[in-house]
Parts: C-alpha cells; sequence; structure tokens
C-alpha cells in the first residue's frame, strides 16, 4: 500500500467516555466486522479487561475505508503500563481524543493530551455522546479553547448511536498525515506488543517504520542482536489475515518462530539480517519489574499447578518475572515481580480464575539495595530475606518522581497525602486556570502501597498520577516483625521507615486482630524491629460459638452452617497453632487511617 | 417423586403456620392468621396426614408436637379434632407427650382448660421476657404482667409445661437478664429453654443487623449471661439436659430427645421437616402451595369431613392421584451421605448432657467412633471442651459455650 494511502492512529480517552464503543461503530461502519452478534467491545478481549474496563493488552485492527488504510492501535490505560502505552502511541501519526459531552475534560483527558503531544500526534477532538440529555458540548468545546485545542475542529458524535462516524473517518484521513515513506531504507519495525500462541509462538505486533518484510526473511531483533526466520507476515481485521508483505507506514504481525516472549520485547526494532538498519528506534527500554510479592497455593498439594500457570501467564507478558521462593509460615511459593500494583492485581485475578487457584498472597515489596558492615553488598526484594539489623550499614531504596495531575481544589489534600507518604516536594505547576501537577520525589515502596487509591479518593477520582523511576537513595529503614503466638511469621515481615515503625506496627496489630478469628486460646499479636516489641495486642480466647437452637427442622441447616465454616478453615494458612486467613497477609499493606 | 419410607416413627410434629404478626427475629414459616385460612387448612392438613399413613409402617407415636407459627390462636376445636384423628390414624401409646405452642398474647384461661380437654397435655410458653422493653423490641405483643399472668394460669392447669426464654439481646445488660431469670424462677416451671438471639437471614433484624443498627452484646456478655444462667437453674434444681434446655427431673422434652437422638419423625404442614433415618424431607414453605395441592376444591373443614364420609370420595381421588403423578412439587426431599449423617449424629448427640456413646456410634455406623477421631478427641480434651466417660463423650459447661467448635471436629471430609 502507498503510504499516501495509509492513516495509523489511536483513541485516547477518559476511563468510560467510550473509547471502546466508538471502535465497535467504526469497525461496523465501515464493514470491518459485519458479523453483527459481535461480542461488545470488540477491541478488549480478556474478560477481565472487560470487566474493569480498562485495557491492558494493547489491540490493533486494519480498517479499509474509501481506498484507504486506517490502522487502530488500541492502547491500554494504566500507570502501569506507560510504557507500552508509550510505544503505541510511537507506532501513530494522529490520536481521536474522545471527550464525554456530559462529562467534559477530565484528569486523565489532559494526562493523555500530554502523552499525545509528547509524541507529536495529530489531534481530532471527539465530543462524545451528544445523545445525553445531559450532554453540553458548548461547555467541552470551551473547556478545548482552555487547554490551547481549536473546538472548531471537534466533531460532534455519539458512538452509540452512530452519529457523525462518517465525519470522524473523513477527519482521519484529511487531517492526520500520512505516515513517513521509507520503502527504501532498511527495515525498521517497532514492535508495540507481542502475544503468545502455543502454535505459532510469539505473535509481534508491529509497525513498520521504514523498509518492508515479507516470509522467508531472516530478521535481527537490535536489542539483543537474535535472529529468526519469517514464517509469516500479515494484518488485523480484527482476525489476523496472512499478507504477502509489510511495507514502510503499515501495520501488523510478524511471525517467525519466536518462542521465548522474552526474547521479542515491547519497544525493541526488528530489521534484515543481511541488510541491517543503523540505528534501532528511540525508545526502548527493557521493562523491569518494580513490585515484588510473594504468591503462595493455599494448599500445598497445588504448588505444581501454581508454576504451571505461571509459566504459562509468562509466555505472554514479559514483564512478569518469578523464581521459586520459600517461607517457614507459607511454605513452597513463588517470589513474583509485577510492573505495578495494577499488573499484580491483574496476574493474581487470572491465576485464580483462569487456573481455579487459592493463593495466599504477601504484601508487595519494593528491591531494596543493603549494604553491610563488611561491604557485601545484596539486593533484596523479599523483607523476609533481610539480614539481621546488626550487620547493615546502609539501605538503599528505589524512589521515583510522581507527577499528579489534578484539579486545584485537591491540591492540599494530595500534597499532605504525599507528604505523610515520605514524599519531597519538587514542583507545582498550573495547567490552566484550575488544573495543577505536583511533582514529587517519592520512595517507590510507598506508592506500591495504598497511595493510588488514597489519592483517587481524597481527589475524588480527579487525580492521576505518573512515576518514573529516578534511582536508588539512602534511607533509614528497618525491618518490622510480626509476632504471631509468639512465633514470628516471616510472610508478614515489612520494611518500614524508621520514624514510622511504631506507628505501622500498632496499626498492623490492630487490624490483624480483626482479621485473624478468636481461637480457643488467647492469641498475642506482636510486632517488633531489631528484637525488641513495639506493639502488642490479644486476640482473646473464643468465649461463645454454638448455635443455641436445634430442632427437627433445624438439623440440615446446622450441618451446612458447620460445614461452611469448616471450608473457611480450609481456606486459613496454619501458622504453628493459629489459623491465619488469607487477607491478614495483604493487610500489611494497609495504612489504618483511624490507628 | 421418591418419597420416604418411615419405619418406627415415634414422633410426629405438625406445623400451624399463623401468625397474628410476625417477629422481627423469628424465620420460621407463617402467615397472617384469619379463620377462614385455618378452616382451609385443617381439609389440608387432613389430606396430608392420609397421605402419610401410607408411607409408615410399624409406627408408634410416643410424641406429638404442634408448634408454629402461633398454634394458640387456632381454635381448641380444631386441635381436637387434630388429635382425634392422629390417634384414629396412627397407634399412639397411651402416655404420648402431646406439645403445644402457646403465645401468651392469644391465650386465655378458657381456651387453656379447652387445649387440655381436646387432648393436649404439655404446653411450651413462648415467654422470652418479662421486660416489656425488650418485648417490645423482639415484636412481641404481650407485656411482663400478661406473661406472669398466663404462666400462673399454665401452671395451675398443666403438669408438664415449658417456658422460652431469650437472652443477649442489644444493649440488654447482665442485670436485667439475671431479673428475667429470676421471674422465671418464681414460677418454677418444669422445664425451661433458653434462646440467645441468633440472628437469621431473611428477618427483619438480619437487615437491621447488617445495616449496623442492631449491636449484639459482646461474646463476653453472652458468655456471661449463659454462665449466669447454668449457675442459677442448678443451684434451683434443673438438669441442663441440652444446650439450650433445662428440666426439673421427669420433665424433660421428650419429642425433641428424639430429634437429638437421630431417630425417624413424621411431619405435617408447609415447612414441617420430616426424617426416615436417611433422608430428610421437607414440606415447601408455601401455605398456597400446600392448599391448592391438598385442598384443590376450596374445601371448609365441615365440607371436608362430610365428604370424607363417602368412601373414595372425588376430593380424595383427585388428591391421591395428583400426589401421585407428581404434577406438583410439594417437598424437598434431601438424601444424607454417610459422613453426613455421621456427622449429624455426632453433634446431635454431644448437644445433650449425656453425650455420645461409642457403643450406640457403633451400632448406627458399624465403625468406631474412638479411633476414628482420635487426634480430635485428645485435643478437645486437652482444651476442656469434652470429657470422656464411660465409653461416652459429653460436653464440659465450657464446652457447651463453643460447641461449635468442638461439633467442627467431627465433620468428616
Amino acid at each position: 500500500m502507498q503510504t499516501d494511502k495509509i492513516r495509523n492512529f489511536c483513541i485516547i480517552a477518559h476511563i468510560d467516555h467510550g473509547k471502546s464503543t466508538l471502535a465497535d461503530r467504526m469497525l461496523e461502519y465501515t464493514g470491518t466486522i459485519t458479523d453483527r452478534k459481535m461480542q461488545e467491545q470488540v477491541l478488549d478481549k480478556m474478560d477481565l479487561e472487560r470487566e474493569r474496563g480498562i485495557t491492558i493488552k494493547a489491540q490493533a485492527v486494519t480498517i479499509e475505508h474509501q481506498g484507504y488504510e486506517l490502522n487502530l492501535i488500541d492502547t491500554p490505560g494504566h500507570v502501569d503500563f506507560a510504557y507500552e502505552v508509550s510505544r503505541s502511541l510511537a507506532a501513530c501519526e494522529g490520536a481521536l481524543l474522545v471527550i464525554d459531552a456530559a462529562q467534559g475534560v477530565e484528569a486523565q483527558t489532559m494526562a493523555n493530551i500530554y502523552l499525545a503531544l509528547e509524541h507529536d500526534l495529530e489531534i481530532i477532538p471527539v465530543i462524545n455522546k451528544i445523545d445525553l440529555p445531559s450532554a453540553n458540548p458548548q461547555r467541552v468545546k470551551e473547556q478545548l479553547l482552555d487547554i490551547g485545542i481549536d473546538p472548531d475542529e471537534a466533531i460532534l458524535a455519539s458512538a452509540k448511536e452512530g452519529t457523525n462516524i462518517d465525519q470522524i473517518l473523513e477527519a482521519i484521513i484529511k487531517r492526520i498525515p500520512e505516515p513517513y515513506n521509507g520503502i527504501n531504507q532498511p527495515l525498521k519495525a517497532l514492535i508495540f506488543d507481542t502475544l503468545y500462541d502455543s502454535y505459532q509462538g510469539v505473535i509481534a505486533y508491529v509497525r513498520v517504520m521504514e523498509g518492508s518484510v515479507k516470509k522467508g526473511d531472516k530478521i535481527l531483533l537490535m536489542s539483543n542482536q537474535k535472529s529468526y526466520e519469517v514464517d509469516e507476515v500479515g494484518f488485523f481485521d480484527p482476525a489476523m489475515q496472512k499478507k504477502n508483505e509489510l511495507s514502510s507506514g503499515e501495520v501488523g504481525y510478524i511471525i517467525s518462530g519466536i518462542k521465548d516472549v522474552r526474547n521479542c520485547r515491547v519497544g525493541d526494532t526488528i530489521t534484515l539480517k543481511n541488510n541491517p538498519a543503523e540505528k534501532a528506534l528511540p525508545g526502548y527500554q527493557k521493562v523491569q519489574p518494580m513490585v515484588f510479592s510473594g504468591l503462595y497455593p493455599t494448599d500445598n498439594a497445588d504448588y505444581e499447578i501454581l508454576k504451571e500457570a505461571l509459566e504459562k501467564l509468562q509466555l505472554n507478558d514479559a514483564s512478569f518475572t518469578f523464581e521459586p521462593e520459600t517461607s517457614e509460615a507459607l511454605g513452597f511459593g513463588f517470589r513474583c515481580g509485577f510492573l505495578g500494583l495494577l499488573h499484580m492485581e491483574v496476574i493474581q485475578e487470572r491465576l485464580e480464575r483462569e487456573y481455579d487457584l487459592d493463593l495466599v498472597i504477601t504484601a508487595p515489596s519494593v528491591e531494596y539495595q543493603i549494604i553491610k558492615k563488611n561491604g557485601e553488598e545484596l539486593k533484596i526484594e523479599n523483607p523476609a530475606a533481610f539480614p539481621d539489623q546488626s550487620e547493615v550499614d546502609k539501605i538503599k531504596e528505589p524512589f521515583v518522581t510522581a507527577e499528579i495531575h489534578l484539579p486545584e481544589e485537591y491540591v492540599g489534600q494530595a500534597m499532605e497525602l504525599c507528604q505523610d507518604n515520605r514524599g519531597e516536594f519538587k514542583d507545582m505547576q498550573y495547567i490552566d486556570q484550575d488544573r495543577v501537577t505536583l511533582k514529587y520525589e517519592m520512595p517507590l515502596s510507598e506508592i506500591i502501597t495504598e497511595f493510588f487509591n488514597q489519592l483517587k479518593s481524597k481527589t475524588r477520582g480527579y487525580a492521576t498520577l505518573d512515576y518514573e523511576l529516578e534511582g536508588y537513595k539512602e534511607s533509614n529503614l528497618v525491618k518490622l516483625d510480626i509476632l504471631v503466638n509468639k512465633d514470628v511469621v516471616d510472610a508478614l515481615s515489612i520494611i518500614v521507615h524508621d520514624e514510622d515503625s511504631y506507628q505501622r506496627g500498632n496499626a498492623l496489630v490492630r487490624r490483624l486482630k480483626e482479621v485473624i478469628p478468636r481461637h480457643m486460646f488467647k492469641v498475642p499479636i506482636q510486632a517488633s524491629v531489631g528484637g525488641k516489641i513495639i506493639a502488642r495486642v490479644n486476640i482473646p480466647a473464643v468465649r461463645k460459638d454454638v448455635l443455641q437452637k436445634c430442632y427437627g427442622g433445624d438439623v440440615s441447616r446446622k450441618r451446612k452452617l458447620l460445614e461452611k465454616q469448616k471450608e473457611g478453615k480450609k481456606r486459613m494458612k496454619q501458622v504453628g497453632s493459629v489459623e491465619i486467613p488469607q487477607e491478614a497477609f495483604m493487610t500489611v499493606l494497609e495504612r489504618n487511617e483511624n490507628a | 417423586m421418591p418419597d420416604l419410607k418411615f419405619k418406627n416413627a415415634n414422633a410426629l410434629y405438625i406445623h400451624l403456620p399463623f401468625c397474628s404478626s410476625k417477629c422481627p427475629y423469628c424465620d420460621f414459616y407463617s402467615v397472617k392468621y384469619t379463620k377462614q385460612r385455618v378452616d382451609l387448612y385443617w381439609a389440608a392438613l387432613f389430606m396430608e396426614l392420609k397421605e402419610l399413613t401410607q408411607k409408615v409402617n410399624n409406627d408408634l407415636l410416643q410424641t406429638i408436637y404442634l408448634g408454629g407459627g402461633t398454634p394458640s390462636l387456632v381454635e381448641p376445636f380444631f386441635i381436637g379434632e387434630l388429635i382425634k384423628k392422629i390417634k384414629s390414624s396412627f397407634r399412639v401409646i397411651p402416655a404420648a407427650e402431646i406439645t403445644m405452642e402457646i403465645n401468651p398474647a392469644s391465650i386465655t384461661e378458657e381456651k387453656i382448660t379447652a387445649l387440655k380437654r381436646a387432648g393436649i397435655n404439655r404446653l411450651s410458653v413462648g415467654i422470652q421476657s418479662f421486660n416489656d422493653q425488650h418485648l417490645n423490641f423482639l415484636g412481641r405483643r404481650s407485656r411482663g404482667e400478661n406473661n406472669k399472668r398466663i404462666l400462673t394460669l399454665v401452671d395451675q392447669y398443666f403438669d408438664s409445661y415449658s417456658a422460652d426464654l431469650i437472652f443477649a439481646l442489644p444493649e440488654q445488660s447482665l442485670e436485667e437478664f439475671e431479673s428475667d431469670l429470676a421471674e422465671m424462677l418464681k414460677f418454677n416451671p418444669p422445664h425451661i429453654s433458653l434462646y440467645n438471639l441468633e440472628i437469621h437471614e431473611n428477618t427483619p433484624f438480619y437487615q437491621r443487623y447488617n445495616q449496623g443498627e442492631l449491636k449484639l452484646p459482646t461474646e463476653e456478655l453472652d458468655a456471661e449471661m449463659y454462665e449466669l444462667a447454668l449457675e442459677k437453674l442448678k443451684t434451683a434444681g434443673y438438669q441442663h439436659y441440652e444446650i439450650s434446655n433445662f428440666a426439673r427431673r421427669g420433665y424433660r422434652a421428650r419429642h425433641n430427645y428424639i430429634y437429638w437422638l437421630y431417630q425417624p419423625y413424621l411431619a405435617l404442614g408447609p415447612g414441617a421437616a420430616a426424617f426416615d433415618g436417611n433422608c430428610r424431607s421437607q414440606n415447601l414453605a408455601d401455605l398456597n402451595l400446600y392448599l391448592s395441592y391438598y385442598n384443590p376444591k376450596n374445601l371448609t373443614f365441615a365440607e371436608f369431613m362430610d365428604n370424607e364420609g363417602s368412601k373414595n370420595s372425588e376430593l380424595e381421588r383427585r388428591t391421591m392421584k395428583n400426589s401421585k403423578t407428581k404434577a406438583t412439587k410439594i417437598r424437598e426431599l434431601n438424601c444424607l451421605s454417610r459422613k453426613e449423617k455421621m456427622a449429624e449424629y455426632s453433634f446431635l448427640a454431644l448437644r445433650t448432657a449425656k453425650g455420645l456413646f461409642y457403643h450406640k456410634f457403633y451400632r448406627q455406623f458399624k465403625v468406631d467412633f474412638k479411633p476414628l477421631y482420635k487426634e480430635e478427641i485428645a485435643e478437645l480434651k486437652e482444651y476442656n471442651l469434652i470429657k470422656e466417660g464411660n465409653e461416652r463423650i459429653y460436653l464440659t459447661d465450657r464446652g457447651k459455650e463453643v460447641a461449635n467448635k468442638v461439633f467442627l471436629k467431627f465433620l468428616l471430609d
């Protein structure tokens, strides 16, 4: 296809502003999808994505319209996947900015506009949901003017009713620049996502920036210099369709017998072995997991199943890591690395849902660098593995620069929250009259606890958070141990700032008192730092637990109640003689504000 | 539809699902009382009774229990007819215990004597409390003074009766409960049932509880009240013969004892549950369904009795056909696995003061209890929740308080 007949674009929107519906309508309008029975929101494939209303994996589809090839790339939408998003945007020349006519411009809209501008994308504003009685397109236009976008360029649409889809398609053709024509140069194809297929191996989603690629070509991955022979190239309609060649400006896929997704990473450049490009495309990073937590089967017999499940998930997700780990309290499990909390939740949910596993999950941790007094350096991402405090000279932890976009009225609360989480104020800038960007330097460990949720709740959902790893810095950190019935439960240990240790220790033992059920005997719960007890509560022995009334009609019901109780006990982890429910292991990351 | 086959049933329960108002804590099935409903119901009940006679074999009833609902709303005439009918349909021992529940709000001296004449020989009186505030909270229509008056009357006419008391109410103090208990003991009733307030699903209290409106007493206070009752009742000469039941010598509830001994029992009426030793069946808790099934022609009781005279009446043919083709589902049948039966047997037996006898368990299941639960027995003994006697185990007072923890140990995977 001639590059002047190609347009590559993405859709950016605040959650619920109608991104997926608009994509569906364009597919229908252009006849890309004729099957009316298609599931709503074709592009979000996983159940999980559909339920949460988020996109986790990028998707692509080629739309044919009036002799043009329009390539839509759907991007993931969460801070954990910021890098993946940036690679998707790098594959486009333009973006549809979808704004809800009733809700107007929202915080996330701003963040998205910045991203799009950073990648030099042509922005086409679409004011969606004009069919709503509460729609106020005029107000949205004023807001657009405020943020420096020409409101006259905006297209009024209703994706739900299919209004003005034709205008949007026309704008894509007319306003978005055609891709650069580098057909005569060596191949440079940008990988913006990958998918693993058990028959075909890794499927690389690519945008060809320069040159061309066809079946039989010997390709080279520029970051690791590995080479493969191309089995198949093609495009998405949205199913995979074979094609002879992918050339400069086009979007599609390359299958080349890569067996390990880790050898084919998002952001890498594919070139030809015999005619390689001089330089890779800019922006490639080898994504490193930043958040770690232990995953243990509740039933130790499920260890092998968990291992297989993790292996399968990793086939599709190079950013997720795992290695075996043993806990005194929890037995055999795995220490897993994730991009962020959402990534962690998504993986955990898939394990429980798709593999029917019952898991105990330890609180997330970051990777610490420890310099011991004897000069030895350690990297530790499991608090339980921390060396004795007396041997430690210095501890360093990862810091990030956090950027928070939010309406001005919430600045006070957000700043307070940042300070409570050891944030150091760096900068504050007004985006417009009432929108602000706050910049803080913060320990990553603070961000991966409840920070994001609290930020959301304190700003009624308006704040968005982006963060970027800054580097390691020394901190005054200590290991906080929890003793249940006098025994240290290694899986409950956390690393905290020395100044917070009393407060965290107290909050934690009280929280554990709420979640650990009463036993036949009194169970003391203690928090200790360096062997010194700093907080203590007792869970009193059970005093009364009896179904008082039991006659002819009650017997079955009472038995079922008992069976239910027993089932509940099974889901707990037996640590010594104490039964600890799964949620206890996650409570360590909750900050009890009332404590 | 498969059905129960009763052999050697000793007990019959009859549910009378009528109340003038529904107490917000109660999850027993009931509908609003009207004379007409009872009239139609009686015809249906007689039909079910007739059907039941064909399912029993070698029955010898030792107890009959009329529960509710509020049986005392029903006119004693109907009660008398029913007891006559039962006695002519089943073999009933001469000294059978025939109990009926009564509500102090819907009973009079006249009714009490009429019930006695009708054949009732034991009353279970729903006192619940003598404290007007608590009675009001529980949705009871009787008040403290009336409760005392009724107890006096019951005591005057009935040798055997039971009185219910509820404790562990929201905001109830230990002293308030103590005075309820003291008031009760003034009457020295032959039998007392004692229940802590339980919050059941599908009751108004459940909703209020979930919305945080009802604050139940702490486990500690609940336990203190129970311990107080144990002490006071023991001093007053009562035997604590089951977790919730206390009796003077010779006045145990024989009917309920049959449940705890895991023996078969028959049942009649919507919502009522029967057990044949292997399966349990429960009539669906739906009076309209019950009436349309057993009294499709809407006959009054008098009309039914007229009809009854003519052999193979139309009604009977229809009803019998109805129940044979089983076009309508009238009850749930649930047959128990061996493990389920073993669990039920264990926790029912352990509810009684005598506890679980190893040889009886063996007779029932052909497996030795003691080796089967060796570790559990040792652990429970260590926590002083059970004691081992001569070839049996039984709950300690502490064990009675946390009986669920004990029962859990005897559920098999």
